[in-house]
C-alpha cells in the first residue's frame, strides 16, 4: 500500500519542481544557443579573418545588462518562495502543541528519548497528524539526522541541540506508516549502517505503546 | 633529443616553463592515483552488499580521492599551465621569483607524496572525508598517526599555494612587457590573477585551522574536540577556504575556455570588459558564501537567509561569464577541433553544475540535498566536468606551444566522445539518488539504489580509460619526431604571436624565439642552467 506523502515533502516538491523547471529551461536555452552557433557559424573556406567586434559596444553592454536583469528577477522570485517555506521546518508549532523527542546520535545509532522518560534505540514511534519536534544532539562525532521522505535534515553536533520539526501525515487507512531516518554526515566506519525507522502510529496506539513502555522500563529498572 | 636530457637540470630548474612541465606531469600522476581510487570506489558501489573494500579502506580512499583531486590535481594542473603560459602571455622573462616558484613546486610534490604515503602507515591514513570534520579528525576518534601527517601534508600544500599566489600576483602586476596594459591583458592571465588573489585569502584560514588541528593532535589542546563549538569552528574555517577553493579550481578553466573559443571561433571575446568585471564580482562574492555548506548545522534563521541570498547573488555574474563565453561563438568562424569540443562539453557541465548549485542555494531545498549523492553529482559536474575537461582542452591547445608537436586529432575526437558519454553516464544518475548518503561504503538491496549505482559504475569504466587514452595521445605525439609550425591554430594571443606591443602590424611567420627575447626586461638573475625561452620542452 502506498504511503501518503508528508506535507513538508509536498511543499518541497512544489518548490523543487518550480525551481528545477526554470533551471531546465535556462540550461536548454544556453545549450540550444551553443549548438545552434556551432552549426550555423562553422568555419567555411575563406573564413580566415579574426573578428574583433560585432556591433557597437553600447548595444553589447545593454545586452549584458538585460541578461543580468532577467536573472536577478528570476532569483528574487525564487528567494521569496524560499523565504516563505523555510520556517515550516525551522519554526515548528509551539512545544505545547507538539511531541518533543530528544534524539541522541552516536557511533553508530540513534537513540530517542520521550518526555515521560521512555527511550528507544533504532526505532522511533510517533503519532499521526501531529507536530513532532526533534531535539537533535550527538555524544561523540558529528552525525546527520535526515528524514528524506519529509525533506528535512539537521546535523547532530556534540554539545549542541539543533531543532527540526515535522508534521506527521494522517494514516489514510494504513495501520502504520514507516519512514527511514539516515545519517547524512560521514561519522566513521559504521556510517553506512547508521539508520533508524520512524513509525507513524494511530494516536491511541501510540499512547498505549508509550504507557506500556514506561511500565516495562520501570520493571526492567526495578529488576 | 634524449641525449640532452639531464636529470640534474630538471631537479634544479627555476625556469618557468620547466617548472610548469613538472607541475603538469606531477598533477597527471596524482590524477591517475586519485582516479584509480575513484574506480575502486565505483567498483565497490556497483552492487549492493559488496565486500570488495572494507569500510575503513573505503573511508580512506574517499578521503584521499577528494583531497587529491581538488587540491593536488585540479589546482596544480591549472597552476602548471599558468606557469608555462602566463609569462609568455605578458612578455615576462620568467616569474617574478623563479626560486620561490621552484620551492612552491617541490613543496607541492612533497606534500602530495606525504599524503599518499599516509595510507601505508600502520593504522592507515585519515578516514574523515575530504572535509576532515571535527571532532572525527581529533586524536580521540582518529588515533592513527597517518591522520596527523595528512593534516601536515595539507598545511604544506597551503604554504605552497600561498607562495605561488604571491609569485603570480607580483609577476602579473609588475613584470608585464611594455604595451601590455590592463585592457590588453589576455583573459587566461586575468583568470590566473583572480585565482591567485582568491587563493591568497582562502588558504590562510585553512592553514590556521590545520595548525590548530595539529596542536590538538600533538600537544593535546582542545580547539576542535571541545563540545563548546569545536565542530562549528572547524566548519567555519574549512568552508571559508572550501568555497573559494571551488572558484580557485574553476577560474583557470574559464580562462582556458575563453582562449580556446577565441582561437577556434576566430573572434574576440564577447564584451571582454564586462567579462572581467563579472570575474572580479565572482571573486569578491565567493569570499562571502561559505555558510551555504552549513545550512543544516542549525545556524540561525537570518544567517541562513543572508547566505542564501549571497549564493544566489554570485550566480548572476557567474551566469554572465558563461553567457559571455557562449556569445563569443555568435557569428564566429567555428572550427571543431579537440580542444574546442572539450570546451563545449565544459560549458554544458558548468551550466548543469551551476543550475543544480542554484537549487542548493535555497535552504529549504538544501535540507533534502545536503550530504546526499545529489551534492556529489553537483560538484562532480563542476569539477570533474568543467575543470577537468577545460584543463584537458588547455593541454591540447598549448601542446604545440609546449612541445612543438601536434597530437592526433582523430584519436583525440574519439577519446573525447568516450570521455563525455562516460562522464554523463557516471554522474547524471547521482541527481536521482537524493536519499543516498555520501561516503557510504555499501548499501542494501532494499534501498532501491542498485540499478543507478550500476549505471554509474559502467560510466566510470568508460570515463576513466577514456581520460587515460586522452593523456596517452599527448604522450604518443611527443614521442613522434615531427615538429609542427609555431602557431598551428593561427591564434592571435600573445603567447603565440610574440607581438606584445600591439602597435606594429601583425608580423608574418614571426620567430617566437627572438620576439620573446626582445621584450624580456626582467629583473631575475640569470642562472647557469638557463635554457632558451623558445618553447622547447627539453
Amino acid at each position: 500500500m502506498s504511503q501518503p506523502i508528508p506535507p513538508s515533502a509536498i511543499d518541497w516538491n512544489n518548490l523543487f519542481n518550480l525551481a528545477a523547471s526554470i533551471a531546465i529551461i535556462a540550461t536548454a536555452i544556453v545549450m540550444a544557443a551553443m549548438v545552434y552557433f556551432v552549426i550555423k557559424y562553422r568555419q567555411k573556406k575563406g573564413h580566415t579573418k579574426f573578428i574583433q567586434k560585432i556591433g557597437p559596444s553600447k548595444s553589447r553592454a545593454r545586452d549584458a545588462l538585460i541578461f543580468a536583469a532577467i536573472s536577478i528577477i528570476l532569483l528574487l522570485s525564487l528567494t521569496i518562495a524560499s523565504y516563505r517555506l523555510t520556517p515550516n521546518a525551522r519554526f515548528p508549532p509551539p512545544v505545547s502543541e507538539s511531541l518533543v523527542v530528544k534524539v541522541t546520535a552516536y557511533q553508530w545509532a540513534f537513540r530517542f528519548d520521550y518526555p515521560n522518560g521512555v527511550n528507544t534505540t533504532g526505532i522511533c514511534y510517533v503519532p499521526a497528524n501531529k507536530s513532532i519536534i526533534f531535539n537533535v544532539t550527538s555524544i561523540d562525532v558529528m552525525h546527520g539526522f535526515g528524514l528524506t521522505d519529509f525533506r528535512v535534515k539537521i546535523e547532530a553536533i556534540p554539545g549542541r541541540y539543533n531543532v527540526i520539526g515535522i508534521t506527521t501525515p494522517s494514516l489514510d487507512g494504513n495501520s502504520e506508516l514507516n519512514y527511514t531516518i539516515r545519517c547524512y554526515e560521514y561519522c566513521g566506519v559504521g556510517h553506512m549502517d547508521m539508520a533508524a525507522s520512524l513509525f507513524v502510529l494511530d494516536p491511541t496506539a501510540f499512547n498505549t505503546w508509550l504507557n506500556n513502555q514506561t511500565t516495562i522500563n520501570a520493571t526492567a529498572a526495578g529488576g | 633529443m634524449y641525449g640532452e636530457f639531464s636529470i640534474k637540470e630538471w631537479l634544479t630548474t627555476t625556469n618557468h616553463k620547466r617548472v610548469g612541465i613538472l607541475y603538469i606531469v606531477t598533477a597527471v600522476f596524482f590524477l591517475i592515483v586519485a582516479g584509480s581510487f575513484g574506480m575502486l570506489m565505483r567498483t565497490q558501489l556497483a552492487t549492493p552488499n559488496e565486500n570488495f573494500l572494507n569500510p575503513f579502506t573505503y573511508g580512506q580512499i574517499v578521503t584521499l580521492h577528494g583531497l587529491l583531486m581538488i587540491l593536488w590535481v585540479l589546482t596544480p594542473l591549472g597552476a602548471g599551465l599558468a606557469n608555462y603560459i602566463v609569462p609568455l602571455q605578458i612578455g615576462a622573462k620568467d616569474l617574478a621569483f623563479p626560486r620561490l616558484n621552484a620551492t612552491s613546486y617541490w613543496t607541492y610534490l612533497f606534500s602530495g607524496l606525504l599524503l599518499v604515503g599516509t595510507v601505508f602507515l600502520p593504522g592507515g591514513g585519515a578516514n574523515t572525508g575530504w572535509t576532515l570534520y571535527a571532532p572525527l579528525n581529533t586524536i580521540q576518534f582518529s588515533p592513527q598517526s597517518g591522520a596527523t601527517l595528512a593534516a601536515l601534508a595539507l598545511a604544506l600544500f597551503a604554504v605552497s599555494v600561498t607562495m605561488s599566489s604571491i609569485n603570480f600576483i607580483t609577476t602579473i602586476v609588475k613584470h608585464r612587457a611594455k604595451g601590455i596594459t590592463w585592457t590588453r591583458l589576455p583573459v587566461f592571465t586575468w583568470s590566473i590573477l583572480m585565482t591567485m588573489a582568491l587563493a591568497l585569502f582562502a588558504f590562510p584560514p585553512l592553514a590556521s585551522g590545520l595548525l590548530l588541528l595539529t596542536t590538538d593532535r600533538i600537544l593535546g589542546t582542545v580547539f576542535f574536540s571541545s563540545t563548546q563549538g569545536g565542530s562549528i569552528l572547524w566548519e567555519e574555517l574549512f568552508w571559508f577556504f572550501g568555497h573559494p577553493e571551488v572558484y580557485i579550481v574553476v577560474f583557470p578553466a574559464l580562462g582556458i575556455i575563453a582562449e580556446v573559443f577565441m582561437t577556434f571561433a576566430k573572434k574576440q571575446l564577447f564584451a571582454k570588459k564586462i567579462f572581467i568585471i563579472e570575474f572580479a564580482a565572482v571573486t569578491f562574492l565567493s569570499l562571502g558564501v561559505w555558510m551555504h555548506h552549513m545550512f543544516t548545522t542549525g545556524v540561525d534563521y537570518n544567517t541562513l537567509q543572508v547566505f542564501s541570498f549571497t549564493t544566489l547573488a554570485i550566480s548572476v555574474p557567474f551566469e554572465g561569464l558563461v553567457l559571455g563565453l557562449v556569445l563569443t561563438l555568435y557569428k564566429g568562424h567555428i572550427k571543431l577541433t579537440a580542444p574546442m569540443l572539450y570546451c563545449l562539453a565544459a560549458i554544458f557541465t558548468v551550466t548543469l553544475g551551476g543550475v543544480t548549485g542554484v537549487l542548493q542555494a535555497f535552504p529549504v531545498l538544501d535540507y533534502a540535498f545536503n550530504g546526499s549523492y545529489w551534492i556529489v553529482g553537483h560538484f562532480h559536474y563542476v569539477m570533474a566536468g568543467t575543470t577537468l575537461f577545460a584543463l584537458i582542452a588547455g593541454l591540447y591547445y598549448w601542446w604545440p606551444k609546449m612541445t612543438k608537436r601536434k597530437y592526433n586529432e582523430t584519436f583525440a575526437k574519439i577519446t573525447f566522445a568516450f570521455s563525455f558519454i562516460g562522464f554523463n553516464v557516471l554522474y547524471f544518475p547521482y541527481f536521482f539518488l537524493v536519499d543516498m548518503p555520501r561516503r557510504i561504503s555499501t548499501y542494501t538491496a532494499s534501498t532501491g539504489w542498485a540499478s543507478l549505482n550500476f549505471d554509474s559504475t559502467v560510466g566510470a569504466f568508460v570515463f576513466g580509460p577514456a581520460i587515460l587514452l586522452t593523456l596517452l595521445n599527448l604522450i604518443l605525439s611527443y614521442r613522434k619526431n615531427d615538429a609542427c609550425e609555431s602557431n598551428p591554430w593561427e591564434a592571435k594571443e600573445m603567447e603565440w604571436t610574440g607581438n606584445y606591443s600591439g602597435l606594429t602590424p601583425e608580423p608574418q611567420n614571426v620567430d617566437i624565439t627572438n620576439a620573446e627575447r626582445i621584450v624580456t626586461g626582467s629583473q631575475s638573475v640569470p642562472e647557469k642552467s638557463e635554457i632558451p625561452n623558445n618553447g622547447d620542452l627539453i
